[in-house]
C-alpha cells in the first residue's frame, strides 16, 4: 500500500515535532494536574471557613466554572482578554484556563468526600484542642485525599483528553502536530487514528498508576 | 465546684433545647446526666465542652468563665456515642496526637500513650487502626484518647450506647475505675437509669430541657420529687388520693364510700402518691394483709421474668384508689403494676383473672400541688370544648393525671346543687363569664384555678407574677410543679410603680431575686428574672399581647379573692391561660 508507505515516510520525516508536541501534552497535562490539584485544595478548604461570604464567594465560583465549558473560558481569556490590553501567551492561557477549571472539579470531588465524614471527628479534633487549620490539615485533608483518589485520577485522565483544547489557542501540544501531518499528505484517518491510539496507551497508564495509589491509601474496612 | 452551669439555656428555631439549667458539680465527682432522648441533656453537655454555644446563661470551669471560650481551649476530654476515632490513624496516633499539636516531646508521648492503653486494658494494641478493632475497644482508644491531654473535666456523651450488654458492663466497670483512679471530674450523659445508678455519684434528672431533680441515686428513687423522676427512674405506679384537710398528711386510704359523702365547701386536699411495683403487697383478702389496705382488683396481665413476676392489677371501684367523683368522673380504670420475689410467688401463688387484695408498703406522697384536673363548666357541651384542648390533654398524658369534668350551673344561687368541690386544679373557659366562675369556685377553696380560652395554644413562654407575697410559697409550688411539664421558656415577672423610689425599686428587685433563690432551693427551678416599671395590669397585659403564645401564672394578692382590676387579664379576646394560684 503506497499510501502507508508515504504516511510512514512524512512521519518519520515530522517525528520531531510530534514528539514536541507529545512533550506539549504531557508537560501541559502534569503541570495542570498539580496546580488544579492545589488550587482544589486551598478553594476546598476556603470552602470550610466559617465566614458566610467566604463560603458563598467558593460556592459562587466552583458553580460557575463547572457551568461554563472550558472552551468558552479558555477563548474568552486568549482573544478576549487583548481586547482589554492583556495579552498572554497561549502556555499561559491555557496552565490558568485549565487550573482554574479543573480546581473547580477537584474541589466539588474533595467536598463530597467530605460530606461523607463523620461530624463528631472534626468534633472530638476540636475538643482535644485542635485549631480549625489543624483539624482541616490533620484530619480533613488525610481523610478527604483517600476518599477521592478515584475521582481525582479520573480527572487527571480528563486533563489529558483535554489538553486537545489547547490547540484551539495556537498553542501547539500532539493533537495539534497530528492535525499538521494529517494536512500535509491528507491522510486523516490514519492520523487520527493514531492519535487516538496514542492518547488510549496514555490513559492506560495513568489508569495503572491510579489503581496502585487507590490500593495504598485505601483504608482497610472501606469507606467507613 | 469544678464544673458550675448558671441559667443555660440553649434554643433551637425558638424552642428551648435547653432550659435554665443551673448545676454544681464537686472535684472528683462522678455525676450522671439522665433523660429520655431529646430531653437536651447531650446539648447540655455539649454546651459545657463548647461544641454547642449557650445562647444564654454562664458556664464556669474550675472558677474560669468559659462561655465564650472556644472547645479547644476548656481542656476537656469529650467521648462520643460512636467513638469518633481518627479513622486514618492507628490507635497510639490516635492516642497521642492531642499531645503532638500540643509539642509534647517524643519520648514523653510514648511513655504517657503506654500509660494510658494499660489503664484501659488494651496494652501493645499501638498499631492496629481503628478499623480492626471490637465497638468495645474502640470506645476504650476513645476513653484514652479524651485523657490523653490530661483534660480537668472528662464528658460521656452515651458512651456505651452502641454496645451490647456484656461490653457495656464491661466497660462501665473500666470507666467507672479509670475515673476513681485519675479523680477526675466526670459528667456522663444516659437514658439508661441502670447505668446511671451503677456509675453515678449523684444524678440529674432532665426532661424537656429543664433539669428536674439532683441527688444521690437512693434519694431519687425513694424519695422523688416530680412525677417524671418518679416514673422515669424504675417502674411506679402514680395514685391520687384525697386527704380530709384535718387529718394527716399520711392517713391511711379511705375506704369505700367516704368520698362520695356531704362534702360541700369543705375541700379535701388531693395528692400524688408514688407506689413502686416491689412496694405492693397481695394477699387473699384484706384481713390478710400486713400492710395498708390499698383496695381490691383483678389479676390481668402476669409476666414471668426470671428473679421477678410482674403483674398488672385492674383495681375495681370497690378500692379507695379511684377517688374522683364516680358520676362526672372521666378517669380511666387504675391498673397498678406490682412485682413479686420468688418466696412471695411461692407464698401466694397467682394465676390470671383471680381477686386479690393489694396492700402498700411504703407509699410517697410527691410534693406537687398539681394533682389533677377538674373542668367546671356550666354545660356539657362546653366542658367537651374545654377537655379537647389539645394543650390540655397533652398536659394531662405528660403529668400522667386525671382529666374529669364538672358541670355546675354558674349562677350562684346558694344551695341549688351543692355539688362537691372539684379536686385539684379547677379550669374553666376564658371569656366575659370568667371572672364569676372564678370567684365562685375560689369562694369554696379552690385553687389553683386554669383559666383556658378554648382554642388555645401550647405556650411558649411562661410569665410568673406575684401580686401579693402572702401566697407566694404556694404559687411557685404551682409554678415549679406546671414548668416542669411545659416545654417553654419562663420568666418571673416584677412589677413596681412607675413613680417608685430608688429604695422601693431595691427592695423590689430584692424581693425578686428572693423568689428566684427560693423556687431554686426549694424546687430546683432556675427561672430567669424581670424588673418592670409602670401600672400592674397595663404592664401584664402589653407583656402577653407583645407575643403569642403566652401563658400567665398569677399569684393573688389575697388567697381566695380575685381583685376587680384583675379582671381585665381573663376575659381578653383572643385570650391567654392564666393559672391564678
Amino acid at each position: 500500500m503506497n499510501d502507508w508507505a508515504a504516511f510512514s515516510r512524512d512521519l518519520l520525516q515530522q517525528w520531531p515535532l510530534i514528539l514536541a508536541g507529545l512533550g506539549q501534552t504531557l508537560k501541559l497535562t502534569t503541570l495542570v494536574s498539580v496546580t488544579g490539584l492545589l488550587g482544589g485544595i486551598v478553594v476546598f478548604a476556603l470552602g470550610l471557613s466559617p465566614y458566610a461570604l467566604v463560603r458563598r464567594g467558593v460556592a459562587g465560583y466552583i458553580s460557575f466554572l463547572i457551568g461554563m465549558p472550558l472552551v468558552v473560558l479558555l477563548f474568552l481569556m486568549y482573544y478576549g482578554l487583548p481586547q482589554w490590553g492583556l495579552h498572554w501567551s497561549p502556555f499561559a492561557v491555557a496552565v490558568l484556563g485549565f487550573t482554574l477549571n479543573v480546581a473547580a472539579y477537584n474541589a466539588a470531588y474533595l467536598r463530597t468526600a467530605y460530606n461523607g465524614l463523620d461530624p463528631q471527628e472534626l468534633e472530638a479534633a476540636r475538643a482535644q484542642g485542635y485549631s480549625q487549620y489543624q483539624v482541616v490539615r490533620l484530619i480533613i485533608l488525610p481523610q478527604v485525599l483517600r476518599l477521592s483518589v478515584p475521582a481525582l485520577t479520573n480527572q487527571v485522565i480528563l486533563n489529558l483528553k483535554d489538553s486537545t483544547l489547547a490547540f484551539l489557542i495556537q498553542y501547539t501540544e500532539f493533537f495539534g502536530r497530528m492535525q499538521e501531518l494529517a494536512s500535509t499528505n491528507f491522510q486523516f484517518f490514519k492520523a487520527y487514528l493514531l492519535a487516538a491510539l496514542v492518547y488510549l496507551a496514555l490513559v492506560s497508564v495513568i489508569v495503572v498508576a491510579a489503581r496502585q495509589l487507590e490500593r495504598q491509601l485505601l483504608l482497610p474496612g472501606g469507606t467507613r | 465546684m469544678s464544673i458550675t452551669l448558671d441559667q443555660v439555656t440553649k434554643q433551637y428555631q425558638g424552642n428551648p433545647v435547653v432550659n435554665d439549667v443551673s448545676l454544681a458539680v464537686a472535684e472528683g465527682e462522678f455525676f450522671v446526666l439522665l433523660g429520655p432522648s431529646g430531653s437536651g441533656k447531650s446539648t447540655l453537655l455539649r454546651a459545657i465542652a463548647g461544641l454547642t454555644a449557650a445562647d444564654h446563661g454562664r458556664i464556669t470551669l474550675f472558677g474560669r468563665d468559659v462561655t465564650q471560650v472556644s472547645a479547644r481551649e476548656r481542656e476537656v476530654g469529650f467521648v462520643f456515642q460512636n467513638y469518633a476515632l481518627f479513622r486514618h490513624m492507628t490507635v497510639g496516633e490516635n492516642i497521642e496526637f492531642a499531645l503532638r499539636v500540643r509539642r509534647v516531646k517524643p519520648a514523653e508521648r510514648a511513655r504517657r500513650r503506654k500509660e494510658l492503653l494499660d489503664l484501659i486494658g488494651l496494652p501493645g494494641m499501638d498499631d492496629r487502626l481503628p478499623t480492626q478493632l471490637s465497638g468495645g475497644q474502640q470506645q476504650r482508644v476513645a476513653v484514652a484518647r479524651a485523657l490523653a491531654h490530661k483534660p480537668k473535666v472528662l464528658l460521656l456523651d452515651e458512651p456505651f450506647g452502641a454496645l451490647d450488654a456484656k461490653i457495656r458492663e464491661e466497660l462501665r466497670r473500666t470507666i467507672r475505675s479509670v475515673q476513681r483512679e485519675l479523680g477526675i471530674t466526670t459528667i456522663l450523659v444516659t437514658h439508661d437509669q441502670e447505668e446511671a445508678f451503677a456509675l453515678g455519684d449523684r444524678l440529674g434528672v432532665m426532661n424537656l430541657g429543664r433539669l428536674l431533680e439532683t441527688g444521690r441515686p437512693t434519694e431519687l428513687y425513694t424519695r422523688p420529687a416530680t412525677r417524671f423522676v418518679a416514673t422515669f427512674l424504675g417502674a411506679a405506679n402514680l395514685l391520687l388520693r384525697r386527704e380530709a384537710r384535718s387529718g394527716s398528711d399520711l392517713a391511711p386510704a379511705r375506704a369505700e364510700g367516704e368520698t362520695d359523702g356531704p362534702l360541700q365547701d369543705r375541700r379535701d386536699q388531693e395528692v400524688v402518691a408514688m407506689l413502686r411495683p416491689e412496694e405492693a403487697e397481695l394477699a387473699p383478702d384484706r384481713d390478710a394483709l400486713l400492710t395498708a389496705f390499698l383496695g381490691y382488683g383483678h389479676v390481668e396481665e402476669l409476666q414471668f421474668t426470671g428473679a421477678l413476676e410482674r403483674l398488672r392489677i385492674r383495681m375495681g371501684t370497690e378500692g379507695a384508689a379511684r377517688s374522683g367523683d364516680s358520676e362526672t368522673s372521666a378517669m380511666p380504670p387504675v391498673w397498678i403494676d406490682v412485682s413479686r420475689t420468688q418466696p412471695e410467688q411461692r407464698a401466694f401463688p397467682l394465676a390470671s383473672g383471680q381477686r386479690v387484695a393489694v396492700g402498700t408498703r411504703r407509699i410517697h406522697v410527691l410534693p406537687t400541688p398539681l394533682s389533677s384536673f377538674t373542668v367546671c363548666a356550666e354545660s356539657r357541651d362546653s366542658a367537651a370544648r374545654l377537655m379537647e384542648n389539645p394543650w390540655l390533654v397533652d398536659l394531662t398524658i405528660r403529668m400522667q393525671t386525671r382529666l374529669s369534668a364538672q358541670v355546675e350551673p354558674l349562677v350562684a344561687d346558694a344551695g341549688a346543687s351543692p355539688v362537691v368541690a372539684p379536686a385539684g386544679v379547677a379550669v374553666v373557659t376564658a371569656g366575659p363569664d370568667c371572672p364569676a366562675r372564678v370567684r365562685r369556685l375560689l369562694a369554696r377553696g379552690v385553687t389553683p384555678v386554669l383559666c383556658l380560652p378554648e382554642d388555645a395554644a401550647p405556650p411558649s413562654r411562661v410569665i410568673v407574677h406575684f401580686a401579693g407575697q402572702v401566697a407566694r410559697r404556694s404559687t411557685l409550688a404551682v409554678t415549679a410543679s406546671l414548668l416542669r411539664h411545659v416545654p417553654a421558656e419562663a420568666v418571673f415577672l416584677g412589677i413596681l410603680p412607675g413613680d417608685s423610689s430608688e429604695r422601693t425599686r431595691t427592695a423590689g428587685l430584692r424581693q425578686l431575686l428572693d423568689v428566684r433563690s427560693e423556687a431554686q432551693a426549694g424546687h430546683g427551678l432556675d427561672v430567669r428574672t424581670e424588673l418592670r416599671l409602670g401600672e400592674r395590669i397595663e404592664e401584664l397585659l402589653r407583656e402577653l399581647e407583645a407575643q403569642p403564645g403566652q401563658m400567665l401564672i398569677l399569684g393573688l394578692p389575697e388567697p381566695g379573692s380575685l381583685p376587680d382590676s384583675f379582671e381585665a387579664l381573663l376575659t381578653q379576646s383572643p385570650g391567654w391561660p392564666v393559672l391564678l394560684a
